[in-house]
């Protein structure tokens, strides 16, 4: 279905248009620098601000997850790339990282999502991977010369995704 | 991470002044608020209505937030911007924390 969805929002002809490109280095003070620009440049493309905020969510998950895991332990300053082109209605985030790749060379699932019955029990982390699949039409990960490549699209034009129904009482 | 809070009686708000609670500044936050929290009252309300952004970080934060004060003390949550609502909707944990649109509205049923 998503590849159906996908390819009706595809723009006929043409090359996708560069909305933006920029490298950074892998530090969280970097990552809030670099979704602050990202955002500026995906406001015009944006139909309302929620899809807006979606896709800062969905840059700034990724991103941590690159910091926090692909990248631990590196020394240096080890450089994220990440590029965004728009083609149709969807655009295409790249994310490019010389860090540890994903365990069986697959992107993790949605992870922790839901409720547990006691405070106690809740989970402190594990949301941002089922926030990135709730928010984007498709992801895929390959690696290709020491390099993790993971390609997020989310379409700019349909309404927000909607949240998760409650569980019945 | 900049917190202020007054505490009245069986209240007490404590009110984020920074405008994200995020990966950079997850445990800074955590870390504040327990001791801004350390001696209160049975409910506490954390006002986010500067708050514009939110990551799974940010909100694994307030978790733990919620956790650390249990059973004693009640953490509510008040003034959330539209797209901190969305992180509590979407990850279901509006159904698990008492959330408020304005920080008068949480006052009022908590009075």
């Amino acid at each position: 279905m998503a590849t159906q969805n996908k390819r009706d929002k595809v723009k006929q002809g043409g090359a996708p248009e560069v909305v933006f490109d920029l490298s950074l280095v892998g530090t969280m003070q970097d990552v809030r620098d670099a979704l602050k620009a990202c955002r500026a440049q995906l406001y015009p493309i944006c139909k309302t601000a929620q899809k807006l905020d979606d896709i800062e969510l969905v840059m700034a998950e990724t991103f941590n997850n690159i910091v926090e895991h692909a990248l631990a332990g590196q020394t240096g300053n080890s450089p994220i790339h990440v590029s965004c082109t728009k083609d149709g209605d969807l655009i295409s985030l790249v994310f490019r990282d010389v860090g540890t790749p994903f365990a069986n060379n697959v992107a993790p699932g949605r992870g922790q999502v839901g409720t547990a019955a006691h405070a106690q029990s809740l989970p402190e982390g594990g949301f941002g991977w089922g926030l990135i699949h709730h928010l984007a039409q498709d992801i895929s990960y390959v690696r290709v010369k020491q390099h993790n490549v993971l390609t997020i699209v989310i379409d700019v034009a349909t309404p927000p995704a909607s949240v998760p129904n409650k569980p019945s009482q | 991470m900049r917190l202020s809070a007054t505490t009245e009686e069986l209240v007490q708000v404590v009110t984020v002044l920074d405008d994200r609670i995020d990966a950079a500044v997850a445990l800074e936050f955590k870390e504040n608020v327990r001791q801004i929290t350390e001696t209160a009252p049975e409910t506490v309300i954390l006002d986010l209505s500067a708050v514009v952004f939110i990551d799974s970080s940010g909100l694994g934060a307030i978790v733990a937030t919620m956790k650390y004060l249990a059973p004693e003390r009640t953490l509510v949550l008040a003034g959330l911007t539209a797209p901190v609502d969305r992180v509590f909707r979407l990850t279901r944990m509006d159904s698990v924390f008492s959330l408020y649109p304005t920080l008068s509205h949480a006052l009022h049923d908590q009075l």
